[in-house]
């Protein structure tokens, strides 16, 4: 499963939620969906823009883990 | 569908509904009593037949295959308020609407079965009436081809329906 660690991300860059949603230009509740890891998709565009705002990779927001259950 | 469309729909269903169940009602309390004491009679409507009350041998089976067939109809009726009160306030891709189709669908094909009885018993009584009846003649239970095309028609849309949601929700989980 794909983690995401955008909560550390941001914590990193010391950004508010509200503050990344707008300069993304993004809602603060869809932010949040991806934020708290509801989201079952992302556009690259919303990828594009967060990792411009946080100058990081998207790497460092999307983590691949091993997922237990599913190999069960 | 306009809104108001839908608002009209909503009153007429509701009506209908109360008219289902006055049916119920009235069939119950023209068994039970005798109206004819009054002076009143009752025109029942069953299928296509259509007696006078007194004119009839109203037997409990067909007071009771009527009445299952009257609460099934207010069941479907029950279901089209539903889904309409979710598509007036927007809600269409949700699990409920996916559950009153599907419950729909069994509805359909119990009716199917149990919708052709009463009338069947109404010309059993007739024909015994009219000394005709013979063993030949066996004309109790017969499906109802229509209402079992329909239910089946609708389990399968209730598994695009389902897709649908599925659908709906990935596109409002995507950021």
């Amino acid at each position: 499963m794909i983690r995401i660690n955008l909560d550390v991300e941001m914590a990193k860059k010391k950004i508010l939620l509200g503050q990344l949603a707008k300069e993304i230009d993004i809602t603060n509740s869809n932010l949040s969906i991806l934020k708290t890891g509801k989201a079952k998709a992302i556009r690259f565009a919303t990828l594009d823009a967060i990792c411009k705002a946080l100058n990081c990779q998207p790497g460092d927001i999307l983590e691949y883990i091993e997922d237990e259950s599913q190999n069960n | 569908m306009s809104y108001r469309v839908l608002k009209l729909l909503n009153i007429l269903i509701f009506l209908g509904i109360i008219v289902c169940f006055l049916n119920i009602v009235s069939l119950t309390v023209f068994y039970f009593t005798d109206l004819s004491e009054y002076g009143l009679n009752l025109k029942i409507k069953i299928g296509a037949i259509e007696v006078f009350g007194n004119e009839l041998d109203f037997t409990f089976d067909i007071l009771v295959m009527v009445i299952i067939n009257s609460l099934l109809v207010l069941c479907l009726l029950f279901f089209a308020l539903t889904i309409i009160k979710n598509l007036i306030k927007k809600q269409i891709f949700i699990e409920k609407n996916y559950k009153i189709i599907r419950n729909t669908s069994y509805i359909l094909a119990i009716m199917s079965i149990f919708s052709n009885i009463p009338q069947n018993l109404v010309i059993n009584e007739i024909l015994e009436k009219q000394k005709v009846l013979s063993e030949n003649i066996d004309s109790s239970l017969s499906i109802n081809y229509g209402f079992l095309i329909a239910a089946v028609t609708l389990f399968v849309f209730s598994f695009i329906f389902k897709e649908g949601i599925r659908i709906a929700e990935e596109n409002k989980f995507t950021v």
